[in-house]
């Protein structure tokens, strides 16, 4: 099965050559593509000095824009399974396996890798409040909306098969995007599975999940699955 | 105050509107099918600050008593619409433009892909 790894990156020109480093020694037998979101700094020439394909976009489109933008580069390449991979260095390669092997085995569609597990919680990690208080508001409101209750929504380590990211390169939300997708799964009929993963913390730059956009992130939350659910379902295939 | 002066503010405030969208649409900053329908409001407006037969109308419909109150209500429904139509254009926009985007980054790396595998014997 071929295996691509994207990496949404805006100014992660720091923290890129440890990433793919340890992608390398780790998980060397994936392909790695790398989605520079119009950052302002070196992140695309450092990607391509490390010999890794660059989709350079001209304009900054948030997280899901990128994304899509590997999705797409995915479902054009005939790539079977795709796992994103965040380009501040938070998410461990050494964890890849365990998001890509239930759906070799065909138990699951998208596979989350959660910190928050209740079997096996990620104690180490220690998550900022603002990201605390988004995520439980959009835990909550995903199981109001669905019943589905999953414990790491904000979490973008996630492998995806063949029919999800096809699914994904059609439609994808813009911002924040990880919880509006997991209502857009469910609705399309796709199967959901969480695994424990234990992450890092950021190498180098700044977190995009300010104190202020964590303060708006539950009215966006609420909004988003407001409009996924007054929208008319689309087909999954 | 005179009854005039409500009107002749009416009139130059939506002429200034009007020759402003006018300007805009000149000077290739506003499209022409996108203000086509802003124009006419303003000349509606226009027409209703220069005339009596339109509120005149409205008074047939709504009654004497609730004159104004009609007239706002049917120009805040058509506004709204205004409003909505220009929102939908902006997604529609959007949507192609984050689209065209992506679709460079892919051509890029295509190319970038090409030029490194170098030229090719023919």
């Amino acid at each position: 099965m071929k295996v691509l790894l994207i990496i949404p990156a805006h100014n992660e020109a720091d923290s890129l050559p440890s990433l793919i480093r340890d992608i390398r020694s780790c998980a060397a037998h994936y392909d790695v593509v790398v989605v520079d979101d119009a950052s302002t700094d070196d992140t695309a020439r450092v990607a391509q000095q490390l010999g890794v394909p660059v989709l350079r976009l001209a304009a900054n489109l948030g997280i899901g824009g990128a994304v899509q933008t590997g999705f797409k580069y995915a479902e054009r390449n005939n790539y079977d399974i795709a796992v994103q991979v965040d380009g501040d260095g938070q998410h461990d390669p050494a964890w890849l396996e365990t998001l890509i092997q239930p759906i070799r085995q065909g138990e699951a569609d998208c596979v989350i890798g959660s910190r928050y597990t209740h079997a096996a919680p990620d104690v180490a990690y220690k998550t900022p409040f603002p990201r605390r208080v988004g995520m439980y508001c959009s835990t909550g409101v995903l199981f109001l909306a669905t019943g589905l209750h999953v414990t790491d929504t904000t979490s973008g380590f996630r492998a995806l098969a063949r029919p999800v990211l096809e699914y994904f390169a059609r439609s994808y939300p813009v911002d924040h995007p990880e919880a509006e997708t997991l209502l857009m799964l469910h609705r399309a009929g796709f199967r959901i599975l969480e695994v424990p993963v234990r992450m890092r913390g950021r190498t180098s730059g700044e977190s995009l999940f300010t104190f202020t956009k964590a303060c708006l992130y539950p009215l966006r939350v609420v909004i988003g699955f407001a409009g996924l659910l007054f929208q008319r379902r689309r087909p999954a295939r | 105050m005179n009854a005039m002066q409500p009107r002749t503010l009416g009139i130059l405030l939506t002429l200034l509107v009007l020759v402003h969208t006018l300007h805009l649409v000149r000077s290739n900053r506003l499209s022409a099918h996108l203000a086509i329908s802003w124009v006419v409001t303003e000349v509606a407006f226009l027409t209703l600050c220069i005339f009596d037969w339109p509120l005149a109308l409205v008074r047939s419909v709504f009654g004497a008593g609730n004159t104004l109150v009609g007239a706002l209500f049917l120009g805040v429904a058509w506004m709204a619409f205004l409003m909505l139509d220009s929102l939908t254009r902006i997604s529609a926009l959007t949507t192609k433009l984050k689209e065209v985007n992506q679709e460079l980054a892919l051509l890029r790396e295509c190319v970038d892909r090409k030029q490194a595998d170098g030229p090719r014997d023919p």
